[in-house]
């Protein structure tokens, strides 16, 4: 399932009817990472939740041979998944959370725990944060939650909103060293962050987009 | 008027509304400020219901199918109002769903009542028709509106949530039930609620009405029963039904958040 995403003449508007960004064209190689960067307010969130077909956009939008309509929203978003950048989890304990994703339809793997203990060790979160209520956790172990449910089912693309922006340095490097084992895995990224990036990811100026 | 029934008169009415004097007595005295609601819920309810009362007779004596359906609407209308006016909540094009869900709840179901069950003939004769779907649309409308209100709320409040179901690969299905199980056992509790304690706590107003009028009790108890069912048949479908439409107008066909078609209403 080695497939780029490519982005073609891609433009959108804020909710309020905005032009936000105009003809946006870019492609991202299987397991590529690219980090989409310009000023605030000017679209780089909505543009993730664009890929992510959250938002409305016109143009062309393509995994692949596979498009949003082609593979249906549901099957689009497992495989392209955003991971927003104001952590928000469900009632109920984390491991609850980890695994609601896979009582979906769309679901085309079972939950693996022992992934899910492994990945949340690996951010410094110990197992028995998994029978810990979700929401009850600190704003910085959230957003680790978080990137976790979004990357645990492995998807081609993840789209990642400032996910480190709550996080203190060593949390952030443990983020960074997973971020680059999960790409190895063959996982996608498609970054928007302030902070110098230690990826290696392609910087893309959205600039030149503005409508 | 069946035998056995006691012809009120006008003074008699006028007798009981004195007794409200009662009530204003103590609001004043207890600085209340609630005597002039009083006075003008009595002048109201009179004139409303008389108005009714004249208009539903010359209904009756003239029935006609156009007429019925008229009133229907009418009747439907105002009911959709009441239903919307005191939400906190609003959403894109709510008044048409929630007259749309009303007339294929309330309407349906108070014709089917009448025509299949009471076996009115013509099957839409006003005297059966209006009646019922008077009860059912006060009912339908309560329900509706806390369902609705309960649903707009979750919907508002909990967007990032709902579109974080979607982001990880939730139908907009999915992604709705829990706001949508809670809407709907919101709107449907009143009505379980009164099937619970019906005949223990109180007798139903329409029963009262019927064994006043000189009905016999367990006739009046049957009506009330069929009554009953059909209210919490077409209230537990307006709940299903405005749950849909506000679903389907907040999270779009796409399956992305619509939150701008979602306002507060100032209070």
């Amino acid at each position: 399932m080695a497939a780029a995403l490519s982005v073609r003449e891609l433009s959108l508007r804020a909710y309020d009817g905005r032009a936000l960004l105009e003809a946006v064209c870019l492609e991202v190689p299987a397991a590529g990472a690219v980090r989409l960067r310009g000023r605030s307010g000017l679209g780089k969130t909505t543009l993730l939740r664009a890929l992510a077909a959250l938002h409305p956009a016109t143009g062309q939008l393509a995994l692949g041979e596979e498009t949003p309509d082609s593979l249906g929203r549901p099957r689009w978003r497992r495989r392209v998944t955003l991971v927003a950048q104001r952590p928000r989890l469900f009632g109920g304990d984390v491991a609850a959370n980890l695994e609601r994703p896979y009582g979906y339809r769309s679901a085309e793997s079972a939950f693996d725990r022992e992934r899910a203990v492994a990945m949340l060790a690996s951010l410094d979160l110990p197992e028995d944060v998994m029978s810990r209520e979700a929401r009850s956790l600190s704003v910085g172990e959230q957003q680790r939650v978080c990137l976790v449910r979004g990357l645990l089912h492995r998807p081609a693309f993840a789209l990642l909103d400032e996910p480190t922006s709550a996080l203190d340095d060593e949390s952030r490097s443990r983020v960074h060293a997973l971020l680059a084992r999960e790409r190895e895995a063959g996982v996608g990224l498609v970054l928007v962050s302030h902070e110098d990036d230690p990826l290696g990811a392609e910087p893309i100026d959205l600039e030149s987009f503005r409508a | 008027m069946p035998e056995g029934a006691l012809a009120l008169s006008l003074y008699d009415v006028a007798g009981a509304a004195l007794l409200v004097l009662v009530a204003g007595v103590v609001s004043l005295r207890l600085r209340l400020k609630l005597e002039a609601s009083l006075a003008l819920g009595v002048v109201r309810a009179s004139v409303q219901l008389l108005a009714v009362g004249y208009a539903l007779t010359w209904i009756f004596d003239h029935p006609a199918l156009w007429l019925t359906a008229l009133a229907m609407l009418v009747m439907t209308l105002a009911a959709t109002r009441a239903a919307l006016g005191r939400a906190g909540w609003t959403i894109e094009g709510g008044f048409a769903g929630a007259f749309l869900t009303l007339v294929l709840t309330a309407g349906l179901t108070a014709l089917v009542g009448s025509a299949v069950f009471v076996g009115a003939d013509p099957w839409y004769a006003p005297r059966y028709a209006l009646p019922l779907l008077g009860m059912l649309l006060g009912n339908g409308l309560t329900g509706l509106s806390l369902c609705l209100d309960s649903l707009l709320e979750q919907l508002a409040e909990d967007a990032e949530l709902i579109e974080v179901e979607l982001a990880l690969g939730a139908s907009r299905r999915e992604a709705a039930r829990e706001p949508v199980q809670r809407a709907v056992r919101r709107g449907i509790i009143p009505i379980v609620n009164a099937m619970m304690v019906a005949g223990i706590v109180s007798l139903p107003g329409m029963m009262t009405g019927q064994i006043l009028a000189g009905a016999e009790p367990v006739e009046a108890v049957k009506y009330q029963l069929l009554i009953l069912f059909l209210i919490a048949a077409s209230t537990s479908l307006a709940c299903l039904g405005v749950a849909a439409f506000a679903v389907a107008r907040a999270i779009d066909a796409d399956a992305c958040v619509r939150p701008n078609r979602l306002r507060a209403r100032e209070r």
